[in-house]
């Protein structure tokens, strides 16, 4: 099937056609899902280079079970984020670090009148990884897949392998851990001007 | 509005910055997992042949396809020629199977091979 026919064709259906020996499927197939798994290791991490290295492993591991995925059991995408969280979470523990506090963080420089929408944006973004280095790994994880990456809680009961209650007190909590983190950027950040 | 509600509003503020602002993939990763799929790619199988519905076709298929049948067409059509033809003509090729026999040699019991009526010793 050429490639421009692909993108309408679903996980699961790439997948197998991957295991038959089309290489198209496997581009199409990476494409759409590294660019999701990527970003939730780079939110659980906080570091590119080991949030580059889990997302490998995660897409490794769906290349080796593609000739044995079971259709019709789980979605892919649901799969993916297990294993790639899964990983991340070993990885924290093995780090047993959340990365520097924020009040540790340098000062943003001062001096220009306004933020453009654009840079504020991504300092938001980037207060807001700062104060998710500093969540139980378990907190994090709820608070990325439902907030960032869009999921709903029952998808995020089966990712983490809870149930939906607790998903949402966990959610709950991370969510008023950040909240509070970012309490003290307020004005740096122009929440103060809206 | 409250300070809670001030703080809800500021944290749906964050998450949708961090929404836009994706971490981008770099070429390196994408070229990485490429390149894993294509090492974990198993063979592509053997494509089978098409099977027809038509039950002649599938006949001619199970005899092995209408090159074959051409090699059955043409042993049929020699036997039937052989069959029809004066016995002269068949003589002269296997005559030198037959260096000084006669024509009767041909037909010879021993010669032609089939012990059917001889004696059993």
């Amino acid at each position: 099937m050429p490639l421009d026919e692909m993108h309408d064709v679903p996980d699961e259906a790439l997948l197998v056609l991957y295991a038959n020996g089309d290489a198209a499927a496997a581009r199409v197939l990476a494409l759409r899902l590294t660019p999701k798994i990527y970003g939730v290791a780079y939110r659980m991490l906080g570091d590119a280079a080991e949030a580059e290295d889990l997302a490998q492993e995660a897409m490794l591991r769906l290349w080796r079970i593609a000739p044995n995925w079971r259709s019709g059991e789980a979605q892919i995408s649901t799969w993916l984020y297990r294993v790639v969280s899964n990983l991340a979470t070993d990885r924290l523990r093995q780090r047993k670090r959340y990365g520097p506090p924020l009040d540790e963080i340098a000062e943003p420089e001062s001096g220009a009148p306004s933020v453009t929408e654009q840079m504020q944006g991504k300092a938001r973004s980037e207060a807001l990884q700062m104060a998710l280095n500093t969540l139980p790994e378990r907190q994090k994880q709820a608070v990325i897949l439902r907030h960032i990456e869009g999921l709903a809680n029952p998808d995020i009961a089966q990712v983490m392998d809870i149930t939906t209650e607790a998903v949402e007190s966990l959610t709950a909590r991370g969510k008023r851990t950040l909240a509070a983190a970012l309490a003290g950027r307020r004005a740096e950040l122009g929440y103060s001007d809206e | 509005m409250s300070d809670f509600d001030e703080m809800d509003r500021d944290l749906e503020a964050s998450f949708a910055a961090a929404q836009r602002h994706v971490p981008p993939v770099s070429a390196d990763l994408m070229a990485r997992v490429l390149a894993d799929a294509e090492d974990l790619q198993p063979a592509a199988p053997e494509i089978a042949r098409p099977v027809r519905a038509n039950l002649f076709d599938r006949l001619v298929d199970a005899c092995g396809g209408w090159p074959a049948l051409g090699g059955l067409v043409t042993a049929t059509m020699v036997g039937f020629w052989i069959g029809i033809s004066p016995p002269s003509l068949i003589e002269e090729p296997t005559a030198s199977l037959f260096e000084g026999a006669d024509a009767l040699a041909l037909y010879d019991v021993e010669l032609t091979g089939f012990g059917w009526d001889q004696e059993e010793r």
